[in-house]
Formats: structure tokens, C-alpha cells, sequence
């Protein structure tokens, strides 16, 4: 393009009046290699706004963060209410027990002797293990004397040695 | 909407955004932090944003707004002393270090003008708006975009020529 053209073009960017494609036209002419001396400014400008283009935000976008969060925390609160409603159901009140037939207060009963009898059986399992207990903290004691022992057997064994020297 | 269409449909404009915010913000960190909170409200409003005549001037708007409430907050008041890592990684290894000079001269010129003639400038030479546009985004009328416009081109190339000339005038 003439040089005088350019000038003009120029002239019409200082003052803020060049459209989109005269800018364009600027663009395309200070991106070629040699520029008279005066004008070398302006090329510097055109390159700076062209590789400010080349900038883009790095970060991988995310939309639901915020939505998804706010989502399980009101899933996780009606669960928790949920299953605390569901164990205050399943809690057997007298009166559920009052309404049951014969045989079913039966069994249940049955249930419950049977249910004793093991933990009668558990608590005398107990004593017998509280004997284990006493045997085995002799036997610990032992072992402490088992050790004085052989504290005293090496004191001897080296006074031995120095005599014997 | 689903959630890929709205990304498909911001990916154009989200470079342009992030641009916009990293020219007035401190950081690129903080640029992106922006974009980020930005692109959450659009998402929470994106039934209304076909609504609009221009959607990307109103994202546009947006991060503006944001950018303005950021530097407003104490937070970025503290961040000023660390100014600005603009590493620009994407140059070619070819490109001298006098172009590199050169880049990161119109740079700090461009930086050090007031906050509105940056917004401009950067509008219109760096992403290419209509002033119709710039004036919906910054709530201007045409003439006055026009006059800050030629204000700041005129600044920088001045400030230009004066290093450009260092040593030889």
C-alpha cells in the first residue's frame, strides 16, 4: 500500500475515527517487515495488540461446583433424617408387644429365657477366664524372679572369671 | 441448556473475558479466579442470556463489573505490591529480544494508563468491538469512547517514540 495512503490511515486511528477494516488494513501493513523509521512505533503497537490476542485463560472451566455441592449436602441431610426416623420405628414399644397373640408372646418369651441362658453360660465362662487371669499374672511374677536370678548368676559368673584370672 | 452447549457457547468469548480481566486485575491468577465467577453467574442465568441482544457484550459487562469490585476490595489492595507476572510463554523462541523489549514496553505504557482508556484501547484494538458494542459494554455514548480512544493511542504512541528515539535525538 502507499506510503502517503497509510499516512493518512494513521492519521484518521490517532484521532479515534478508523473503522474495524481500516484497522484491519493498518494491521496487515505493520506486520510487514520493513517500516520507515517514523512509523516503527505504530509497529510495535500492532504486534503488541496482535500477540495480546494469543492470551487465553489456562483454567478448565467448571459449572456445577458450587450447584453440585449444595445438591449432596441435601441428599446427605434427608438420609441422616431418613435412617433416624427409620430407627425410631423400629424401636418396639409396649403396646406392639401387648398386641401380640399367645403364641407369638410365647415365642417371644422362649426367645428371651433362651437368650438368658446364653449370657448365665457367658458370665460363668467369665469366672473360669478370671482364673486364667491369676495364673497368668503368677506366671509374670515368676518370670520377674526367673530374671533377678540370672541378674545374680552373671554377677557371679564374672566374679568368677576375675578370681579365676 | 446442558452444560457442554453452554461451554461450546462461551468458549469464543472466554479467552476474550479472561484478556479483559487480566489487563485490569493484578494477576492471571486473579484473572482466572474472575472468569471463574463470572462464568458461575452466567450459568446460573443462562435461560435469560438468550434473551439478550448481544450476549457476549453482557458477559463482557460481567467481568468488567467484577474486575471493577475486585479492585475496589481490600483483597487486591494487598495484592498491588506483587505486581503483574506477565510471562507471555506463548512468543516464539525466533522473535528477538529487541521484539521482546519492544512488547514489554507498550505493555507497561498501556498499564499505566487511567483504568477507562485501558478498557478502551483494549477493547477495540486487542478484540476487535464495533464502538456500538463498546459503548453498550461500558454504558458510554460513542463520542466520548472515541475521544478517551484517540487520548490513549496518542499517550502510548508518544511514550513510544520517546523510547524509540532514546539515544538518537
Amino acid at each position: 500500500m502507499e506510503l502517503n495512503k497509510i499516512e493518512s490511515l494513521i492519521e484518521k486511528y490517532d484521532k479515534g475515527n478508523t473503522s474495524l477494516s481500516e484497522e484491519a488494513q493498518l494491521r496487515s501493513y505493520f506486520s510487514k517487515k520493513s517500516i520507515p523509521h517514523h512509523l516503527v512505533p505504530y509497529k510495535q503497537l500492532f504486534f503488541y495488540f496482535e500477540s495480546d490476542t494469543k492470551h487465553s485463560a489456562q483454567r478448565s472451566l467448571k459449572v456445577r461446583y458450587k450447584i453440585q455441592n449444595k445438591f449432596i449436602s441435601c441428599v446427605a441431610v434427608a438420609a441422616a433424617l431418613l435412617i433416624f426416623f427409620m430407627a425410631l420405628m423400629n424401636i418396639p414399644s409396649k403396646k406392639y408387644i401387648s398386641s401380640l397373640s399367645n403364641e407369638e408372646l410365647h415365642a417371644y418369651n422362649e426367645t428371651i429365657k433362651a437368650l438368658e441362658l446364653i449370657s448365665n453360660k457367658m458370665k460363668e465362662g467369665n469366672v473360669a477366664l478370671s482364673n486364667l487371669s491369676i495364673i497368668s499374672s503368677s506366671f509374670e511374677m515368676s518370670n520377674l524372679n526367673i530374671k533377678i536370678l540370672s541378674e545374680f548368676q552373671n554377677s557371679t559368673n564374672s566374679i568368677f572369671k576375675i578370681k579365676s584370672k | 441448556m446442558s452444560e457442554t452447549e453452554f461451554l461450546i457457547i462461551i468458549t469464543p468469548s472466554k479467552d476474550k473475558m479472561f484478556r479483559i480481566a487480566r489487563r485490569l486485575l493484578v494477576s492471571a491468577e486473579e484473572a482466572e479466579d474472575a472468569l471463574q465467577d463470572v462464568i458461575f453467574k452466567l450459568w446460573r442465568s443462562r435461560d435469560k442470556l438468550t434473551n439478550y441482544k448481544n450476549p457476549e457484550a453482557y458477559a463482557i459487562t460481567m467481568i468488567k463489573n467484577r474486575c471493577f469490585d475486585k479492585l475496589k476490595s481490600k483483597n487486591a489492595q494487598n495484592l498491588k505490591i506483587a505486581h503483574s507476572n506477565y510471562e507471555d510463554s506463548s512468543r516464539s523462541l525466533q522473535e528477538s529480544v529487541e521484539v521482546n523489549d519492544s512488547l514489554r514496553w507498550v505493555e507497561f505504557h498501556m498499564n499505566a494508563l487511567p483504568r477507562n482508556q485501558k478498557l478502551i484501547l483494549q477493547l477495540r484494538d486487542v478484540e476487535c468491538f464495533e464502538f456500538s458494542e463498546i459503548a453498550d459494554i461500558l454504558d458510554m455514548n460513542e463520542t466520548a469512547i472515541r475521544v478517551s480512544l484517540s487520548r490513549a493511542r496518542k499517550i502510548i504512541r508518544e511514550k513510544l517514540t520517546k523510547t524509540h528515539n532514546y539515544g538518537i535525538k
